[in-house]
């Protein structure tokens, strides 16, 4: 038992685990054809970070993750907020669409988005002001998850009745009560989105492509031209990805860990 | 202020944002499946239906049933082994690296395997040192070896609730009566852990059904998949047909409606026997 | 109630049992024998090894060293399927997936009894825990006290030689605990089946079990029948644990004079040692005192609470706080004076 089950776990590791490890080697080897490399060196990461192109791009999937992250935040909290607190019937239409990317994925999102949106008077496909609020769609369903469940277990309800029972004004309960108690679910939930949304393919190359270019499209355009600096790319994602994930299953208790699971 | 008008005018732009960006093109895409210039007409569904889509549709069932299959058998497995281990560390470790494994899908990994299965990929060169016949990453038969690396940990993250579920006194209550661990197993363990395992199954059905960046930036679109026929359809680099795209999406969005709706069924045949404790 | 069935009834013989865990002892060098038919409830705090020694029993822990035996049979290594012992758990562990009647047939099914024995025996331990009719329900609509019975019929069913109980009525209200205790004990005697059960309630351990042993720290701090317990306890440990009392630390003076909250008193018939001597709150009768009268021992009523029944009194002695359980129909006032009359026979010296 113990051999099969420290198999299979290790199993799963290795899957998970030597891709990326591989294209690490891959990255740093500046010819490998044999079964080990000839020769390694740092000029893929030279070449990627000495790319204006890179910077910029990057620095437009920063934009992007965090514009998407922070509109569903800003939407999402007083929502529940107010779902919860006065009108608890409405909650499961919230849930139906804030969990539509599910039925309605990205690809298909992008169809009916262009639909409406390449033609006057609100002509703003290939703009990122297309692109953001179609990316928050996308990544609803990572933040609405953490957050609905943040409001449930805290049993906000009750926090707000016994706040205001001590006197605390509706403002008072909203700063000193809720935030405070929600705010774990908030973060943990705004970094899976965020991870989600930097990472966002399909709306990118359907809505905008290289009109508005981010990081993702510029490895796409990368992977035909140089395999080396691509690897490169594939590995710093992996350790973004990583990052954000290990910081999010930080705020939360493991066994919240399914809502961490995507819709894609 | 009064928190209650404030939250709720932030609810109601919710509202005319989803309408906006969700709502809205979601009906418009079905409007279109469905109508053509003069008017309702099946039009589109019928061009849905070429052999060249059906195949596409065929060609994402098969995929999206297989690698759910082997994703669910394996993740079930490992989320065994995990919830059996006492070594926290690896049961840390593990869970957290599933968790971001299941959601690191697209370009990044779609290169990632190019470089060990592609045409001078590492494994292939090693398979071909031993004599096994190469695994071509471009192929369709082969890509459920890229889906798997995100469908096995997701499987993995949403059975180890299921597991944890599970009591160890049941266990011992078992064999208290007589019953072998493996015994315990088949009349409990398995029947407990059965609607968690059959709705995870249809979310990885679903989660390979609508993936579309990993597979576009593996083949350029050159594997014919329900996802990359619509995106060809919508962005014109080999057909140029909306009508189409939009009657493709409107099959896609059934095929993902009806998941969605067993999922739920699932869950909640699930709760009943959790309500155990 | 029918008598389920003839039960052969055999020993349970712990001997030098231990059990460590991460270089902590959790039991530490028990030896114990419940005799066959007896009812014999293992009673300490929370972490003193109760369960640990009740698993040691059901095969769940494989001791470090010591012998576990059942009816003479040395069970020490044999793996719990293998034992025949019924447990009962205190979550009951019931199957969530298996109705009512399919938990009870759970161990049947194993043994693999035959459908029409099956069935009789399944209806007749539903006759025994009073859950007629309940055959086909799924355990997850019964209440607290059906899943007990149920749990219990389960653990029944298959004719174990010993049951096991550990905690078996603390997640239960107290109405229901106090009936289902009753109707515990009695089905155990009925049945003559040698039980081990684990609380931490005394009341349960002195009203329910022949003999009763008090554990503290993983050993056995004393083996007894409930009242050997309650009149002699053998240590201050035992003597607070099992039912309340006044523990002061007691000095001296010779001539079996003593000097015990700041007050002297004569005990004839104890040793001369200086170490607590013990006062049952029962046994002390309050008299009321006039302003100047004074009395061998006397103290301040601090607190009056009514209990129905009888009324408790606290009250400062000294500087200590003591307890009485006085009848109803004495009214005290608080800060009123009083004398407390203890015969000299009822206190207990107990070593510090
Ligand atoms: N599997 C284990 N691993 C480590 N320590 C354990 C284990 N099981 C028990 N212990 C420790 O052994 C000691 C005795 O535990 P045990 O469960 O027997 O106590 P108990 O008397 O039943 O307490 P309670 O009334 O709380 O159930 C405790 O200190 C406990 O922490
Ligand atoms: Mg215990």
């Amino acid at each position: 038992m113990t051999f099969l089950r420290r198999g299979i776990i290790g199993l799963l590791l290795a899957y998970l685990l030597l891709p990326i490890l591989m294209t690490l080697v891959y990255s740093l080897s500046s010819s490998w054809t044999e079964l080990v490399p000839k020769a390694f060196s740092l000029e893929a990461w030279s070449h990627l970070f000495g790319d204006p192109k890179f910077w910029a791009d990057g620095g437009r999937s920063l934009i992007l993750a965090f514009s998407a992250v922070a509109l569903s935040i800003f939407f999402l909290v007083p929502t529940l907020f107010a779902i919860t607190l006065y009108a608890p019937k409405l909650s499961s239409a919230l849930e139906f669409f804030s969990l539509w990317p599910f039925v309605f994925p990205g690809v298909i999102m992008a169809v009916g988005l262009i639909k409406i949106f390449s033609t006057p008077p609100l002509a703003i496909s290939g703009t990122p002001w297309l692109l953001i609020p179609a990316v928050t769609v996308v990544v609803m369903p990572y933040a609405y998850r953490a957050v609905a469940n943040a409001f449930e277990s805290a049993d906000v309800r009750q926090l707000a009745e016994a706040a205001r029972s001590l006197g605390a004004s509706d403002l008072q309960i909203l700063a000193w009560v809720i935030f405070p108690t929600v705010l774990p679910g908030v973060l943990s939930g705004g970094v899976l989105a965020l991870s989600a949304a930097f990472g966002e393919f399909s709306l990118a190359q359907l809505l905008v492509g290289s009109s508005w270019e981010t990081l993702p499209y510029y490895q796409y355009l990368t992977n035909s031209q140089d395999g080396h600096k691509s690897a490169a790319i594939s590995v710093l994602a992996f350790a973004i990805a990583w990052g954000l994930g290990s910081f999010a299953l930080g705020l939360r208790s493991s066994d919240n860990l399914k809502d961490a699971v995507t819709l894609a | 202020m009064n928190l209650r008008w404030a939250t709720f005018a932030v609810a109601f732009l919710f509202l005319a944002f989803l309408l906006m960006f969700e709502i809205l093109p979601g009906i418009l895409l079905v409007v279109s499946a469905f109508t053509n210039k003069f008017g309702f007409s099946f039009e589109h569904i019928q061009e849905a239906t070429k052999p060249l889509f059906l195949k596409a549709l065929v060609n994402s069932v098969n995929l999206s049933f297989f690698t759910a299959l082997e994703g669910a058998a394996l993740g079930t497995l490992t989320a065994g082994a995990i919830w059996s281990s006492k070594n926290v560390k690896v049961k840390r470790f593990t869970t957290a690296i599933s968790g971001v494994a299941a959601n690191f899908a697209g370009v990044p990994l779609a290169f990632a395997f190019v470089v060990i299965l592609g045409s001078s990929g590492i494994v292939n060169l090693l398979l071909e040192r031993v004599g096994i016949e190469p695994i071509d990453v471009y192929r369709r038969q082969n890509l459920h070896w890229v889906y798997l690396y995100f469908q096995w940990p997701l499987m993995t993250v949403l059975m180890l609730p299921a597991f944890n579920a599970i009591q160890r006194e049941w266990l011992e209550a078992a064999r208290g009566l007589g019953s072998s661990s493996l015994g315990f197993w088949f009349k409990v363990g398995i029947p407990v852990l059965l609607p968690t395992l059959l709705g995870s199954m249809i979310l990885l059905f679903a989660n390979s059904f609508g993936a579309y960046a990993t597979v576009y930036a593996l083949s350029q679109g050159s594997i014919n998949l329900l996802p990359t026929q619509i995106g060809f359809q919508v962005s014109g680099q080999v057909g140029y047909d909306p009508g189409a795209a939009a009657a493709l999406s409107v099959m896609m969005a059934v095929t993902l409606l009806l998941s969605l709706a067993l999922y739920r069924f699932s869950r909640r045949w699930a709760a009943q026997l959790e309500g155990a404790k | 109630m029918t008598n389920a069935n003839a039960i052969s009834s055999v020993n349970i013989k712990l001997e030098n049992i231990k059990k460590t865990y991460n270089g902590k002892a959790a039991v530490d060098n028990v030896s114990l024998e419940v005799k066959p038919g007896e009812m014999v409830s293992l009673l300490g705090p929370s972490g003193c090894g109760k369960t640990t020694t009740l698993r040691a029993v059901a095969g769940f822990e494989i001791p470090d060293s010591g012998r576990v035996s059942i009816g003479d049979q040395d069970v020490t290594k044999v793996p719990a399927e293998q034992r025949r012992v019924g447990m009962v758990f205190q979550s009951y562990a019931l199957f969530p997936n298996l109705s009512v009647a399919g938990n009870i047939a759970f161990g049947l099914r194993v043994a693999g009894w035959e459908a029409s024995k099956l069935n009789a025996r399944v209806s007749e331990l539903l006759e025994v825990v009073g859950l007629n009719g309940f055959d086909r329900r799924s355990v997850l609509t019964l209440s607290g006290g059906q899943r007990q019975r149920v749990a219990l019929a389960r653990a029944l069913a298959p004719n174990p030689r010993v049951l096991l109980l550990d905690e078996p009525l603390s997640a239960l209200d107290a109405k229901i605990r106090a009936e289902l205790r009753t109707e515990l004990r009695r089905l155990q005697l009925d049945l003559g089946i040698t039980t081990l059960l684990v609380t931490h309630d005394q009341e349960e351990a002195m009203s329910m079990s022949d003999r009763v042993v008090v554990m503290n720290q993983g050993r056995i701090e004393q083996l007894g029948t409930p009242r050997d317990l309650y009149a002699t306890p053998a240590s201050p440990f035992v003597a607070a644990f099992v039912g309340a009392m006044n523990l002061m630390p007691a000095e001296a003076l010779g001539n079996s004079g003593f000097r015990v909250s700041g007050q002297t008193v004569n005990i004839p018939n104890l040793e001369n040692k200086t170490g607590r001597l013990g006062v049952r709150p029962e046994v002390i009768d309050l008299k009321p005192l006039e302003a100047g009268q004074s009395a061998a021992i006397q103290g301040v009523i601090e607190l009056v609470t009514y209990l129905g029944a009888d009324q408790q009194v606290i009250l400062k002695v000294g500087g200590d706080t003591w307890v009485a359980r006085v009848e109803n129909d004495q009214v005290f006032g608080r800060g009123q004076k009083v004398s407390l009359e203890i015969p000299q026979n009822a206190w207990l010296w107990l070593p510090a």
